[in-house]
């Protein structure tokens, strides 16, 4: 007679069929492997795209997408999600802009256009968490309630601001990397460590895959939403001061439809619209495929609407990939 | 000997690192109910999952009346001739009986639905299970048991020749039980094949002609009803003899811990006041809705009370949030692990030390080593078996993720455990190791409230039982010194002092 305790366990295994083998070394590899297959792609077609100034290129035209997504992929983790973004970057913007024409100093400035954005972002937390509203509800109302903020701060038109004191952010240079593309890759180191190394993460990991539950293990549900959004906030008011760096001005309809870009990322990069899964890993592979497609199709002399057509159907394969995964772990 | 009418072959199928099935044979002749059990986990449902046409198999062959077969969906299953009811039932409750049964294959008069016709064919269907309902009512609206008559007719109206029935008394009444027996005998007296899952040995021994018994994805026997009895058949599913279930050793209650004094909450819960002291095992029993899930919610803080306190070891207790609670050595294992308890996507790991990480962080920061080894240590001490505690906890048992839970407990040192159906949907071999847990943590001191509507199982495990009835603490019975049909006078409200 077998020991009781004995119930074999067959630790970590090879799969055993052709699909789950495939998707066995998927999940490992996944997005990653898309990326490299795209790269090689557009190394032999795109004439100039190997190189290490297009390179650069790439990252800076993605730096202010690849922070939206950053914190848009909190906020997904958590099974919500943020309409908002684009005009909160314009609102930052705009207020930014608008202290530095008041005379406050660069550090000032830059940190009034964060921190506008990191209270929109509270305010959406506190009406998701305290008044339970759908977050899907909640952000499209703040999405037009902060374009109407951003207009209404500038009188409606453009403000240039031609020596604008903190445009390097968005145009110097730290030895040959563009400024935004270090300002991006910090943010997500510091994503990184909250979600992999702290226990605000283990809770944004916990309230997204099952909120009754966090709540019972001792979990403010309620402060980590709050939290979560005002991050999400922050990288929206930190992406419209490289904004405003970059356009030497306040552009009060700038940033229209970006939420949609950076979902798009943070959906690449294979976290769950469900909430509970997913890597920030993920949405930064995510935002640089984007950021390659366009620009390698540009250096195609592809048309801009055949751009949009192919972008699409990337977006679709890619996450249909991640489905198919499913269906076939599942049967 | 009569016609097979299906027929798994050597089957075999894995999920990931799990083995479901390995090279499973079954069949099922015609005229005959063949039941189908084993512990949780024994791989029952996958199989059915395969011949339903649900997962396809990884190798091996299904036969349906020696035909080779290969369903790659439900649908093609049931146009073979085999119909499934599974535990949980595929329903519309919005929709009439009617709507239901003609689900896919409305009667129409050119595009517009032919109400008259699916009533009449409703009726038809319905009288072939002999049961009398009124088709225009929403299914909703009905009782299980009648809800599954509604299943088993619509499968008896579209021919199948195999029913299968998973776990089908789960949710049913007595009567309600009978009737479906009486309606499974005339089935398989006109030939059908019926195959029967259970763990409830009672059923399959009135029911079946013959029994198979898995175990651990593996095909442990099957036996003539006439050649077996019924000790075999639970020696063939937990491979060992079980001695002593309960695991109950020595204990000595110490000093009161807990102290309810006139506790409520919503109306018809509560005021109930007792007392549970260090080292001792208290078990709310009583019916479902007596109350007993509330009480201990209270306690916990995860609902609020409107009236009374608590104290433990003579302090307040006043937990308004659960936080709280776990902050004054309260630990919770709630009545779902599922909904209420578990973070499916997330490791063995992060489960067991999501309610303790303050204690291993600094600034919020991780010691990640640190928490590995605390963490493994625990759930080593509670023999959890997991691949590795990284996995993801959806991979495991039933009765893993129910340790899974315990871990988490003790990693919060409680001094008051309130454990809600501890050994829910899990196998006898998990219950027993569950149960010697629960003796060895009452053995460190701690006070411990238990739910459970297992009577043997609180008779077995409990110092002292708290019978409830209407919200309220109707009698307080020694464990050692009464009997299940004492506590069920008190829980039906038959005896009423005390």
């Amino acid at each position: 007679m077998s020991e009781p305790n004995a119930k074999t366990l067959e630790a970590n295994k090879a799969p055993a069929t052709t699909g789950e083998r495939i998707f066995y070394w998927w999940d490992r590899v996944g997005i990653l492997l898309i990326l490299v297959l795209l790269l090689v792609f557009m190394t032999m077609f795109a004439q100039n795209f190997a190189s290490f100034n297009n390179a650069m290129n790439v990252l800076r035209s993605i730096s202010i997408n690849a922070i939206l997504a950053a914190g848009m992929t909190l906020v997904i983790l958590t099974a919500g999600i943020d309409l908002s973004v684009g005009s909160t970057l314009a609102f930052s913007a705009c207020v930014s802009v608008l202290l530095h024409l008041a005379g406050l100093p660069a550090p000032l400035a830059i940190a009034g256009g964060v921190l506008v954005g990191a209270l929109a972002g509270a305010i959406n937390g506190l009406l998701i968490a305290m008044v339970l509203m759908p977050p899907f509800i909640v952000t499209l109302g703040a999405m037009t309630y902060m374009r109407g903020a951003a207009y209404t701060s500038t009188g409606g038109l453009p403000v240039i601001a031609s020596d604008l004191s903190f445009k390097a952010i968005g145009q110097s240079y730290i030895w040959v990397f563009p400024t935004p593309v270090i300002v991006m890759i910090g943010v997500y180191a510091v994503i990184w460590f909250l979600l992999e190394r702290t226990t605000f993460g283990r809770h944004v990991y916990a309230v997204g895959g099952n909120p009754e539950a966090a709540r019972l293990a001792g979990i403010s549900v309620r402060k980590v939403l709050v939290w979560v959004y005002s991050i999400a906030g922050a990288c929206a008011g930190l992406g419209g001061i490289i904004f405003a760096a970059r356009v030497e001005s306040a552009q009060p309809n700038g940033g229209q439809s970006y939420e949609m870009d950076a979902i798009t990322a943070v959906v690449l990069g294979g976290t769950a619209l469900a909430g509970g899964r997913g890597k920030i890993t993920g949405t930064l592979i995510g935002a640089i495929i984007i950021g390659v497609l366009s620009n390698g199709l540009v250096l195609m002399n592809v048309e801009y609407f055949t751009q949009l057509i192919v972008k699409g159907v990337v977006i679709i394969l890619a996450v249909a990939i991640d489905s198919i995964r499913s269906m076939v772990n599942s049967r | 000997m009569s016609e097979v009418l299906l027929e798994a072959i050597n089957v075999s199928k894995r999920f990931g690192a799990t083995r479901a099935l390995s090279k499973v044979s079954f069949d099922v002749r015609a005229g005959e109910i063949h039941a189908l059990t084993g512990e949780n986990g024994a791989g029952k449902s996958t199989l059915m999952k395969i011949i339903s046409g649900n997962y396809s198999p990884d190798k091996g062959e299904i036969r349906v009346r020696g035909q080779e077969v290969s369903f790659s969906n439900p649908s093609q299953a049931s146009a073979a001739g085999i119909a499934i009811i599974h535990q949980e039932l595929n329903t519309i409750p919005e929709m009439t009986v009617a709507e239901n049964l003609a689900l896919g294959a409305e009667p129409t008069k050119g595009i517009v639905l032919d109400r008259k016709s699916m009533i009449r064919s409703a009726k038809e269907k319905l009288a072939l299970v002999g049961a009398d309902i009124d088709p225009t009512k929403p299914i909703g609206r009905l009782s299980v048991g009648m809800q599954q008559m509604i299943e088993i007719a619509r499968a008896i109206s579209e021919q199948a020749s195999v029913l299968v029935l998973d776990e089908p008394t789960a949710a049913l009444s007595q009567s309600e039980s009978r009737t479906l027996f009486e309606l499974l005998y005339k089935m398989r007296d006109s030939g059908m094949g019926l195959i029967y899952i259970s763990h409830r040995m009672e059923e399959i021994w009135e029911l079946a002609d013959r029994v198979t018994v898995f175990r651990d994805g593996q095909l442990v026997g099957t036996r003539e009803k006439s050649e077996a009895d019924p000790a075999d058949i639970v020696h063939m599913m937990v491979g060992r003899e079980v001695h002593d279930l309960y695991a109950r050793s020595e204990r000595r209650a110490g000093e009161v811990r807990l102290s309810v004094d006139g506790l409520a909450g919503e109306p018809g819960v509560g005021p109930v006041s007792f007392d549970v002291k260090a080292g001792e095992v208290v078990t709310l029993v009583g019916l479902v809705g007596a109350g007993r899930t509330e009480i201990v919610r209270l306690l916990y803080g995860a609902d609020k009370p409107s009236a009374g306190s608590a104290s433990l070891d003579g302090e307040p207790l006043k937990a308004i949030r659960p936080k709280q609670a776990i902050d004054s050595g309260v630990g919770l294992l709630p009545e779902s692990r599922k909904d209420q308890a578990l973070f499916l996507l997330m490791s063995v790991t992060d489960n067991v030390s999501i309610s303790t990480l303050s204690r291993w962080s600094k600034l919020g920061v991780i010691a990640l080593r640190a928490v590995r080894k605390a963490m493994s240590g625990i759930t080593k001490s509670l023999s959890l078996r997991a691949a590795s505690d990284d996995i993801e906890v959806r991979s495991l048992s039933g009765g893993n993720q129910q340790k899974v839970v315990l871990a988490r407990l003790l990693a919060q040192n409680p001094r008051l455990l309130l454990l809600d159906e501890p050994t829910r949907g899990v196998d006898i071999g998990a219950k027993s190791e569950i149960y010697k847990i629960i003796n060895d943590i009452a053995k460190t001191g701690a006070a411990i409230l238990i739910v459970s509507s297992d009577l043997p199982e609180a008779l077995g495990i409990s110092d002292r039982l708290l019978v409830m009835r209407g919200g309220r603490i109707a009698a307080e019975l020694d464990a050692t010194n009464t009997t299940e049909e004492e506590v069920m006078e008190y829980a039906t409200g038959v005896k009423a002092d005390a």
